[in-house]
């Protein structure tokens, strides 16, 4: 064992416990002891942590404590970086998420992303939203397609601002209306969970206040996991809260209990602008 | 129970002194309302009225700052949407100032009924009756005023008990005057005014245990309002 690696494995042994309830009931996702590695830099320890069917979770913490990092390992976003390494175990249902045998397309179609910065492909509003159920062969005809396309739009709250125009480009669009479209596009193919990351930072107060209405609303039917760097988001849009620090899960537990009265210190010291 | 809160130490600064100020000026605020207390007990016992006059200025002055913090708590509130500890201390402050306040009513209806009462000689007397609850009650006001100071949990809960003698000390006093009354129904308007005193300090030892209640709910997260003292001791062990 060369000294990289001896001192890699000295890190993962370093054990600690996660504050709060991370574990649940029935849970949509389960994790188990999930380690991320960027070549030899370990970038997430030994994270514990269920993600509630139809509930919303925030991952907040300070940059680089790992995050988002967290959030591309729920639907292997993170392979698409080759020096990035995940262990541990992560399903879905009962799935294994990184069983050498799953289609990494479909489980993307499953565990659906909305980024940070509204990403609408250079097509037309309506292409945009068909594109994803074309391609996994979820309609058998066009006017199946539309009802699917109309229906996503009406979820999104975006149907009676673009129902006139379809056919124009999306990066016409506002920046809040591209991101409910990409929104939009996430939902159209169904999925069980979707994935945030950042989805508000790019966008103005009042752009915000209508996709956080919509996060509420798609909860009803959609698993959510959001990244945010706003503590006043993450106050408002979720039940539970999942707060990283250098790569650890420090806490999880009840969003109202976090904002009013966190277990861990740490915890207590970033919401109150005590550590960046 | 935890013994320790850290209220410094923002990455902002302004953020630090604007706290410091808002914890600084009910202190200051708990001083006035101190020092109102202890001229209407002053006033009682040296039979001077000279001094209620300075209990009524001071009311004035109380009611000023308890709209200045309430502004202040106010502006914390939209600038910098305090969390956890933060948002506890803004919460625990508006609603201390509040009983700070009505202490310091109280503490001018008990002035007004002393100053009644050194116009009669008999009323007086029963009056003097009073000094011993009086200065519990005086303490008890000191304690807590330090209590919010020092943001201790134990103190807290001490205040609790030494506020359950005081409701005691209370009953005796009613008793006394029920009797006083019985005695000679003449005594009865004299009596009556010496119960609502009695019932203004005893009030201003509830006003106290509800600052101590809110300095609980500052320190630890935990609201213990409406439990009695051993279940107050068993959710804070």
């Amino acid at each position: 064992m060369n000294t990289a690696q001896q001192s890699m494995t000295e890190i993962v042994k370093e054990t600690y416990q996660t504050s709060g309830h991370p574990l649940l009931d029935d849970p949509k996702m389960r994790v188990r002891g999930a380690n991320v590695f960027y070549a030899q830099k370990q970038a997430i320890f030994d994270v514990n942590l269920d993600i509630g069917k139809n509930q919303v979770i925030s991952m907040i913490g300070p940059s680089g404590c790992g995050k988002s990092t967290f959030l591309r390992c729920l639907n292997r976003m993170n392979d698409t970086i080759d020096i990035c390494r995940v262990e541990g175990q992560l399903l879905l249902e009962s799935q294994d998420i990184y069983d050498k045998k799953i289609d990494v397309v479909e489980l993307r179609a499953r565990v659906g992303m909305v980024f940070q910065k509204p990403n609408p492909f250079p097509k037309s509003i309506y292409e945009n939203v068909a594109y994803g159920a074309r391609i996994h062969g979820l309609t058998d005809n066009k006017v199946q397609l539309d009802e699917l396309v109309e229906k996503s739009l009406i979820r999104c709250g975006l149907w009676n601002e673009v129902k006139d125009r379809l056919e124009e480009p999306a990066t016409g669009l506002s920046g809040g209306q591209q991101q409910r479209l990409c929104i939009a596009r996430a939902i159209a193919v169904n999925p069980e969970v979707i994935l945030m990351d950042e989805p508000c930072s790019a966008l103005d107060p009042i752009a915000t206040a209508t996709v956080e209405e919509l996060i509420h609303e798609l909860s009803e039917n959609f698993t959510i996991c959001i990244v945010t760097h706003s503590m006043q988001q993450a106050a408002r849009v979720s039940q539970r809260t999942a707060y990283f620090h250098l790569g650890k899960l420090i806490e999880v537990n009840d969003t109202s209990q976090v904002f009013t009265n966190p277990e861990h210190q740490l915890t207590e010291e970033y919401i109150t602008g005590r550590i960046g | 129970m935890n013994d320790d809160i850290k209220v410094g130490r923002h990455i902002s600064r302004q953020f630090d002194q604007e706290l410091d100020e808002v914890r600084s000026r009910v202190l200051k605020m708990g001083g006035l309302v101190e020092a109102q207390l202890d001229k209407a007990l002053e006033a009682l016992r040296e039979g001077e009225t000279d001094v209620i006059v300075d209990v009524e200025k001071l009311d004035h002055k109380i009611n000023e700052m308890e709209m200045q913090i309430d502004e202040e708590c106010t502006q914390i509130l939209a600038k910098r949407q305090p969390t956890a500890g933060d948002l506890r201390l803004i919460i625990a402050t508006t609603k201390s100032v509040r009983d700070l306040e009505r202490i310091g009513d109280e503490a001018e209806r008990v002035a007004t009924m002393i100053r009644h009462a050194l116009e009669n000689e008999a009323s007086l007397k029963a009056f003097k009756g009073l000094l011993s609850l009086g200065e519990h009650v005086k303490e008890l006001l000191h304690d807590t005023l330090n209590t919010y100071a020092r943001m201790k949990t134990r103190s807290a809960v001490k205040n609790i008990r030494k506020d359950q003698d005081i409701d005691e000390e209370y009953a005796r006093v009613v008793m006394r005057l029920v009797e006083y009354m019985k005695k000679d129904p003449d005594n009865i308007s004299d009596a009556l005014d010496v119960m609502w005193a009695a019932r203004s300090l005893e009030r201003i030892g509830d006003h106290c245990i509800n600052i101590c209640e809110n300095v609980i709910y500052l320190v630890e997260g935990q609201d213990v309002r409406h439990s009695d003292i051993d279940t107050i001791k068993e959710q804070l062990a």
